[in-house]
């Protein structure tokens, strides 16, 4: 859907439904040097809206070669107090001069009457909700010229006044503004097990069709608070610092059982590890993609 | 509760460290009360922030210890929370915070040493651009001279300070803890923070190099610029200053009246 030109000789290159890697700093000299077989990096966008400097001189390297995906932590479409024009504007500016195959945001919100949190927020799922969120989403997708996806949080808190389940929200969004979904699935089993509702039964709520990709990353199982609270089975807190939990992969198995096989990204943003031990679970999620796809084959 | 009232509520409560009671009937309890729910969102506010600062203000952070950084981190945030949500811009108030912050009187150093981190920050992120090198004024008659104009660097700042910044600087980029207090020589300084290619790099200048290029920033003729690091350093040698400075890779472009 993007314009068809390209800035700095940098044209589209598309994702593979493959493994892709959360882009580091830490790992750009090796990426450069080694050219190591990854399928795509994704990028937090804020990281790049800087006017230059080392980050964009190591982005603009890397794109020359492998497919990039632009996932935003900063948008805020969930703020029912509008779009921060600015942010936009240079978020289209990154996207014109990279041309990243993925665009992503968040079904949160982060910002409020001119502060930013830095945390991804949940809605509550109400009508009103949806129109705030479906109208951001649509100006964003105007303003890009694209479709974005949106991917679902990772909750620890529901508002009262919530009417709809996620999925359902989810999926009306998608409906209403033909926006894609970025499933991840470690953030399903996080708020399955925060708010006990069956992560299996979530996934199949969902239609397969706008589903555009998927992250895995791992999780911290927070026992400690069942000491003050007997009555709970502990938090699941979503830090992107550790291996995919085996109850994660069990149920990434089951979404690309159902949906097929999608990019899928190894998320990994805190005690960041060696670029191998990323590979490595890159290296998992594909033989999983392709013993899925074997059984499906079988099956025919 | 519509979502603009609801919204405003649970900032209320993550920024203040206070749950309005109207946030907290908003949310679902269930096992764990809505202000332990609150508190994991609390946490990462904080948390996350304070690794922003930490990456913009490392130096500060070892000059202060651990425990005191995050004491004044949280103090900042729930103060100057940020606007934008570009974190690698956040943080600009936090040398003007640090000249407020009771606590921290004691080290009067510490505002200029943030003025010298987010300089660095700054630099770090701007625009590119080539820096001229000596080839660039061989073609300039030397009638011409005294009314060039130079532009520096997009990354280019200036910053002087009663204290030895460059000395403190060092002091954090040893593996061991700095001193706790610091000892330090009193000394003053006059830098030139700026990223020529890759890397951001600081200058020790003169008293009359810096003026001179404070004149040259400002749009200054090279005469008026010279007159004016001449008034403070008589013994200012323009020829030898502007060759380091070329070589340094300060400027953007050179024009001729």
């Amino acid at each position: 859907m993007g314009a068809p030109f390209s800035i700095k000789g940098l044209k589209e290159n598309p994702i593979p439904a493959r493994a892709g890697i959360g882009l580091k700093a830490q790992h750009y000299a090796e990426i450069l040097e080694g050219q190591p077989d990854i399928g795509w990096f994704e990028v937090h966008t804020e990281n790049y809206m800087g006017a230059g400097g080392p980050p964009h001189r190591y982005l603009e390297a890397i794109a020359e070669t492998y497919p990039l995906s632009f996932h935003g932590v900063g948008l805020s479409l969930g703020s029912a107090d509008g779009l921060d024009q600015a942010h936009l504007k240079r978020k289209k500016e990154l996207i014109e001069k990279y041309r990243p195959a993925l665009v992503s945001e968040h079904l949160s919100w982060s910002s409020f009457g001119g502060s930013y949190l830095n945390d991804l927020l949940p809605l509550p799922y109400t009508q009103e909700s949806l129109d705030v969120i479906a109208a951001h989403v649509k100006e964003t997708q105007d303003v890009l010229g694209r479709q974005i996806l949106i991917e679902n949080p990772s909750t620890y808190l529901e508002f009262e006044v919530s009417a709809l389940p996620e999925t359902e929200f989810l999926m009306l969004l998608a409906e209403k503004t033909n926006c894609g979904v970025l499933l991840d699935v470690n953030n399903v089993y996080v708020s399955a097990w925060n708010h006990r509702f069956d992560p299996l039964a979530y996934i199949r709520a969902l239609d397969g069709a706008p589903v555009g990709e998927m992250h895995l990353a791992g999780h911290h199982f927070n026992t400690e608070i069942i000491k003050d609270y007997p009555q709970s089975n502990g938090l699941r807190i979503d830090d992107h610092g550790s291996q995919v939990k085996n109850e994660v992969w069990e149920l990434y198995k089951e979404a690309i059982t159902l949906f097929g096989r999608k990019p899928t990204l190894i998320e990994w943003d805190t005690n960041i590890p060696a670029l191998s031990v990323l590979m490595e679970e890159g290296r998992k999620a594909e033989a999983l993609m392709s013993a899925q796809e074997g059984e499906r084959h079988a099956a025919e | 509760m519509q979502l603009n009232e609801l919204q405003g509520q649970v900032k209320a409560a993550l920024l203040s460290g206070k749950t309005p009671p109207a946030a907290a009937n908003a949310i679902r309890g269930g096992p764990l009360p809505p202000e332990a729910r609150l508190q994991i969102h609390r946490n990462n506010v904080i948390i996350t922030l304070t690794e922003a600062l930490t990456a913009i203000y490392p130096a500060i952070a070892r000059l202060v210890g651990d425990e005191f950084f995050k004491a004044l981190s949280a103090e900042f945030i729930h103060k100057h929370p940020p606007a934008k949500g570009t974190l690698t811009a956040y943080g600009d108030l936090f040398p003007e915070f640090l000249e407020t912050f009771e606590p921290a009187r004691q080290l009067p150093y510490l505002p200029d040493m943030a003025r010298l981190e987010w300089a660095r920050n700054e630099a770090f992120h701007a625009a590119d651009a080539i820096p001229l090198t000596g080839t660039s004024l061989a073609d300039i008659a030397p009638e011409d001279m005294p009314h060039l104009r130079f532009t520096l660097l997009p990354s280019a700042r200036l910053l002087a300070s009663d204290y030895p910044l460059v000395d403190l600087w060092n002091l954090t980029q040893t593996p061991e803890d700095p001193e706790d207090p610091v000892e330090i020589t009193p000394a003053s300084a006059r830098l030139l923070i700026h990223r020529p290619d890759m890397e951001v790099v600081v200058l020790s200048l003169g008293n009359g190099a810096f003026v001179f290029l404070e004149a040259l920033a400002r749009g200054s003729f090279l005469i008026d610029a010279f007159d004016a690091a001449s008034e403070i350093e008589p013994e200012f040698d323009l020829q030898e200053t502007l060759s380091d400075l070329i070589e340094g890779g300060i400027f953007a472009t050179v024009t001729a009246q």
